[in-house]
């Protein structure tokens, strides 16, 4: 196992599923997740480990407490990098990476052709590496990488 | 003639998705080569043969099973679709007919079949001739994952020496 230690975060469902997908890119590194209780994330959590979080849906107080949690978790794990797809359940935990040191890169979701997600929004300001996985996202994330999609 | 399995996939959608369940009720009854599994979601089956949710390994056994996907234009089920390399037509929910609050399934439906890599069924009458046609789509699509895996592995890498 190598010494670099990876996060993957995402919140449950379609945005998990683009994430699960690029796993060749973290194999044989050390990695955890970071997601909520929803669907896949429980199926994941029988064979990898999985940190949950609560889902802010611009609620202020889940929010609150969303960022919390995603504190506690990275003072734990440490990690380098965070790999993300968004959305709202991921980004406090990889702005507190990245307070921290860690790189964070981010994948903006294949369902967004014309208009920019808002986890990409926010993230396109501290992410790393930004990949777009259609080239008409340029229009809004000039600086995005296309290198195809996560399928 | 050969039986055509076809996995039709409706989404989790909480509107209902009639206007393509009545299509394929009449197409079943119109052509008995043409074997369908509907993962209906909030629709009402009305006798056809499906289930409305189902464990992941049965969704993708069905997948498996099908020569063709004939699918609501969900993001999901476009990556199965695509990941078990199934010729793909996609019916997008529309705002006017009340299947969706937003023709966002629309702007993605014509980007793929621009790609050539699926057919895209508006008018619902078009469907039958696009099941004809969809078996063409076979090995258009390329799969880009390993690109973009590779290329965040490198990322990785970088940073890994740098430490």
């Amino acid at each position: 196992m190598k010494k670099l230690k990876i996060g993957l975060a995402a919140s449950a469902g379609g945005h998990l599923n683009e994430l699960l997908p690029l796993k060749d890119s973290w194999t044989d590194y050390g990695h955890f997740f970071v997601s909520d209780n929803r669907v896949n994330a429980m199926e994941l959590s029988k064979k990898e480990k999985v940190h949950f979080v609560i889902v802010p849906r611009r609620n202020p107080f889940k929010l609150l407490l969303n960022m919390f949690q995603a504190l506690k978790i990275y003072l734990k794990e440490k990690p380098q990098i965070v790999i993300t797809t968004g959305a709202d359940v991921a980004v406090p935990f990889c702005l507190i990476a990245k307070l921290f040191g860690a790189k964070v890169v981010f994948i903006e979701s294949f369902a967004q052709i014309y208009k920019p997600s808002l986890s990409g929004k926010i993230m396109y300001r501290f992410a790393d590496k930004f990949y777009i996985q259609w080239e008409e996202n340029k229009k809004f994330f000039p600086k995005g990488i296309f290198k195809g999609r996560v399928f | 003639m050969p039986i055509l399995n076809i996995f039709v996939s409706m989404g989790t959608h909480p509107k209902p998705f009639l206007r393509l369940l009545n299509e394929i009720k009449r197409l079943s009854q119109k052509d008995k080569n043409l074997s369908f599994f509907i993962q209906s979601g909030s629709t009402p089956l009305e006798g056809l043969k499906g289930m409305s949710f189902m464990s992941k390994r049965k969704y993708d056994d069905e997948i498996k099973k099908a020569d063709l996907v004939i699918a609501h234009c969900g993001a999901g089920i476009i990556m199965n679709a695509f990941d078990f390399k199934k010729p793909l037509i996609l019916v997008p929910r529309l705002k006017k007919f009340d299947e969706h609050s937003n023709d966002h399934q629309k702007e993605l439906a014509v980007k793929f079949s621009e790609e050539k890599t699926s057919l895209m069924v508006l008018d619902i009458n078009d469907l039958e001739k696009a099941i004809k046609e969809s078996l063409k789509l076979k090995g258009n699509f390329k799969p880009t994952k390993d690109l973009l895996a590779k290329d965040i592995r490198g990322f990785i890498e970088k940073i890994e020496s740098e430490a």
